[in-house]
Formats: structure tokens, C-alpha cells, sequence
């Protein structure tokens, strides 16, 4: 026989950007412990519209963990309780019997709610506008390995490019800072010899941009690392400060 | 100069990391300079002596004192300011938060460094104010400053310490500091941008057991003197 569980729900309903949001309470009795997150969601928004509410907004997309779009915070935690995992790849069997779950959209000045669970994140789209990237000549692509890259600086700048850009560093931060997304961007290029050549600037103009777009400072509570689906170190902001310092000190 | 506002909010961790680090420097020597309190006989000679060796550099010495002055103020005015931004960065708050647990280093001291924070900037003031401005006694050793008077500082620090009520406050303002050098330590090395494996694991491991030894250290001055007494 199947597993199940009952389990209370307190969910984050906001009609729009400009409206004020409260908690709605649901009741789920008999969810399979073996589906996602994001699939007793499913369940949940089927009854909902069967019984004439609107459905709860959130976003998602592959439901594989690999692209970044889902999450929230469930019980003050971004993506739940299961490390390194998204919540599209969080399933109930992490949860018990019983339990109350408040759920949460991320939470950030530059993250607008757009409804429900759903937040606006393109001040990430506007960091890497400001340079996360390499400017090349147009034309056909390079000859694979015209540039050799030793194996240990591939893993490193691999490491840091494994960032999905969920926003999940943000959310959990207790000063909603943009430091582990905007450093692992950084420190991606950083590694690479092609990323080398622009450094300087770019450094300069993503931190910039990040404080701008009005994310707040780094504390180093590292609760942005325990709670990233890919593990991002905070490795990558003490890469991203040395840096900066490298910039102005030339 | 860029203008200290403009500042990004990666050089203004910086700046409160150099200073940090500084005064945790100073706190070391402050320690060390207070040992003296135990040695010497009669009591307190060792002490008030080394106090004179200190005054002696005349000039110096308040170039010293304005100096750490600045570092403070620098230390206290960056992090208010950043703090404001962090706030101003989650206007609406969570209804629920937590701890994630295994690669985080978030505790209880790590967010409340502001509150610490402020709470130890009280403290200073009062402490400054007791000893470095308190009432002015005068001793003679004929060894120390050749038979000449020297300010008999012990005398002072006996007589305020004799009260409870001092050093419950000290006690108070000294846990609160053993927190904030906590997080603080480690924390000076990642925002200077100082990142290694072991590195950062090992500083992480030991820096919440300094802030402790360094907070007893100091604690046990009150403690000592009002149970002498």
C-alpha cells in the first residue's frame, strides 16, 4: 500500500505587486509520500479550482532541479528542508505526518512578488547585463581547445557556473544579499583565461549593479551555501572580493 | 577618496573587516596590559606602573588613543550604515525563519552582530568613561616615575569593581562581546576575501572559542577584585 501523509498547509496568497498578501490555510489529507513538492502543489491547486478558488501561483519549469526557476521557503528555509535540492526535486517522504508547512515566496526588496509564490528576479537578468560575460568577435566559433585550461581551474570555474540563478542565496540571506549569485558569475569568468582579459571592469560594474539594484551587503551567516541546490561556496565571494581589491589596487 | 556612501557595499565589508580585525588586535594587547592587575606587591604597582609607562609616551600616546578613536568610529559608523541598506534590502519580512544547518554558518551571534554590536559601543563609553576619565588618585612607588606621584588607577578600578552592579553590567557587555568576536573573527578573513579550505574551516572552528577566552579574560578582572574584596 502507499505511504501517506496529512499535512496543513500555510500558504503566501498576494493578488498582485501592489496588493497586501496574508497566509490562507489548506488542509492535505493523503499525500503520496513519493511525489514532489511541487506536485502535491498540483493536487492541491486541482481541488482548489474544483472547488472555485484560484489556484496558487508558482513558477517551475523542467521539475528536473536544473533550471532555476521554481522555489520558495517552506518553514523559513529556501527550497525546504533537504539540502541541495530544489524544490521541484524535494519529495514528501522529508516530511512527516501531521506537520504544518508555511510556505513562503522568496523574499527581497529587488524581488517584487508578482503573485502568490511567484517573484520578478530579473535584477539577476540586470547583474549579468553589467558584465557576465565575454565579449567576442562575432564569426564562427573557436577551434575547441585553442585555449588550454588546466583540469583543476575547469573544475573550479565549472564549480561556480553550476549556479542556476533560483535566487535562493538571496532568500535565505538574513540581509537578502546577491553576494553568492553575483560572486559565482565572477568567479566562473575568473577562472577561465578568456574571462581574464575583462576582470577588471566587470568586477566593478556587477558589484555595482548589485548594490543598485538594492540587494544588501554580505554578513557571511554562509546560510546562502547550506541552502543552494548546487552547493555554491561561498568560496566564490571571497574570490569575487579579492577581486575588487585587485581592481582598485591594479 | 571616493565618497565614503558611494562606497560599494563589498569595500564598506572590507573596511569593517580591516577594522575589525584591528581591534581585535587591540582587545589582545589590552588583555595582555591587563595582567599586570595580578602581579607586583604591593597590589596594584605592577598595574598603576604600567599605566605610567603608557602615559609617558606622551604625545604618542594620544595619537594612539585617537587612533583606536578612529578605528572604532569608522568600525561602528560603516557597519550602522550597511546595516540600514540590509534592512532596507527585505521590506516585508518572513513570518517563519530558521537555520538551514550544514554548510551554514548562521547562529544567533552571527545576527544579532548589530545588536552586540551597539550594546558593546554602550559599554565602551561607560568603561572609557569609569577609568579613563574617572576620578584622578595619586600613588608613590619610589621605583616608578623616581619617587614622583603616579596616578593610582588601581585604587580606582578596586573601588568600582567593589559593586555589584558594575560588574553584572560587565558581565553583560562582556558575554554580549564574546559573541560579536565570534562571528566577527572568521568573518574578517572571508570579507577581506581570505578563502581557503582549511583555512576558513579552522579560523571558523576557533573563532567563537577566542571570542570566549578574550571575554572571560577580561571578565575575570571584575569577578577577581570583587571577591578579594
Amino acid at each position: 500500500m502507499e505511504n501517506t501523509i496529512n499535512l496543513k498547509l500555510q500558504v503566501w496568497r498576494q493578488e498582485s505587486a501592489d496588493s497586501s498578501g496574508d497566509f490562507h490555510y489548506y488542509s492535505m489529507e493523503d499525500v503520496p509520500v513519493d511525489i514532489s513538492f511541487l506536485e502535491m502543489l498540483d493536487i492541491l491547486n486541482e481541488n482548489l479550482t474544483k472547488s472555485g478558488i484560484v489556484p496558487i501561483s508558482f513558477d517551475s519549469d523542467c521539475r528536473e532541479g536544473i533550471c532555476g526557476t521554481c522555489g520558495f521557503v517552506i518553514n523559513g528555509i529556501a527550497h525546504g528542508p533537504q539540502a541541495r535540492t530544489t524544490v521541484c526535486q524535494l519529495h514528501m517522504r522529508h516530511f512527516n505526518d501531521g506537520d504544518t508547512l508555511v510556505i513562503e515566496p522568496f523574499r527581497a526588496t529587488p524581488f517584487k512578488i508578482v503573485k502568490d509564490l511567484v517573484v520578478d528576479r530579473g535584477s539577476f537578468d540586470k547583474i549579468i547585463q553589467a558584465g557576465g560575460y565575454v565579449s567576442v568577435n562575432t564569426g564562427n566559433g573557436p577551434d575547441a581547445n585553442s585555449i588550454l585550461i588546466g583540469k583543476e581551474d575547469a573544475e573550479e570555474a565549472f564549480d561556480s557556473a553550476a549556479c542556476i540563478g533560483c535566487g535562493a542565496c538571496v532568500a535565505s540571506c538574513p540581509n537578502a544579499s546577491a553576494a553568492l549569485f553575483t560572486s559565482a558569475k565572477i568567479s566562473h569568468l575568473l577562472q577561465l583565461p578568456q574571462g581574464q582579459v575583462e576582470q577588471r571592469a566587470r568586477v566593478k560594474s556587477m558589484v555595482d549593479k548589485m548594490d543598485e539594484e538594492g540587494f544588501g551587503a554580505c554578513s557571511n551567516h554562509a546560510e546562502c551555501e547550506a541552502v543552494c541546490p548546487k552547493g555554491i561556496s561561498i568560496k566564490n565571494i571571497a574570490n569575487m572580493r579579492r577581486s575588487l581589491i585587485k581592481s582598485i589596487v591594479k | 577618496m571616493a565618497n565614503f556612501i558611494t562606497v560599494s557595499s563589498v569595500l564598506k565589508k572590507i573596511i569593517i573587516a580591516v577594522t575589525g580585525i584591528s581591534l581585535f588586535l587591540f582587545l589582545i594587547i589590552h588583555l595582555l596590559g591587563n595582567i599586570t592587575i595580578f602581579t607586583g606587591s604591593p597590589p596594584g604597582r605592577d598595574f598603576n606602573a604600567y599605566a605610567h609607562f603608557l602615559e609617558s609616551f606622551g604625545i604618542l600616546f594620544t595619537i594612539a588613543e585617537l587612533g583606536l578613536l578612529g578605528f572604532f568610529g569608522l568600525h561602528i559608523t560603516t557597519s550602522l550604515y550597511t546595516n540600514f541598506i540590509n534592512y532596507k534590502s527585505r521590506k516585508s519580512r518572513y513570518a517563519v525563519s530558521n537555520f538551514a544547518g550544514g554548510k551554514s554558518k548562521k547562529t544567533y551571534a552571527s545576527t544579532s552582530m548589530v545588536i552586540t554590536g551597539v550594546v558593546v559601543m554602550a559599554f565602551l563609553i561607560w568603561h572609557v568613561l569609569q577609568f579613563r576619565f574617572g576620578t584622578y588618585y595619586e600613588t608613590i612607588y619610589l621605583s616608578v616615575n623616581g619617587g614622583e606621584p603616579v596616578r593610582d588607577l588601581y585604587r580606582l578600578v578596586t573601588e568600582e569593581f567593589s559593586n555589584i552592579w558594575v560588574v553584572l553590567g560587565y558581565t553583560v557587555a562582556l558575554s554580549l562581546l564574546s559573541l560579536h568576536l565570534g562571528h566577527g573573527f572568521w568573518s574578517s578573513f572571508q570579507s577581506l576575501g581570505i578563502y581557503g579550505k582549511t583555512f576558513t574551516r579552522v579560523t571558523y572552528s576557533v573563532s567563537y572559542l577566542l571570542g570566549l577566552i578574550i571575554s572571560l579574560g577580561f571578565l575575570i578582572i571584575p569577578l577577581y577584585i570583587f571577591w578579594i574584596n
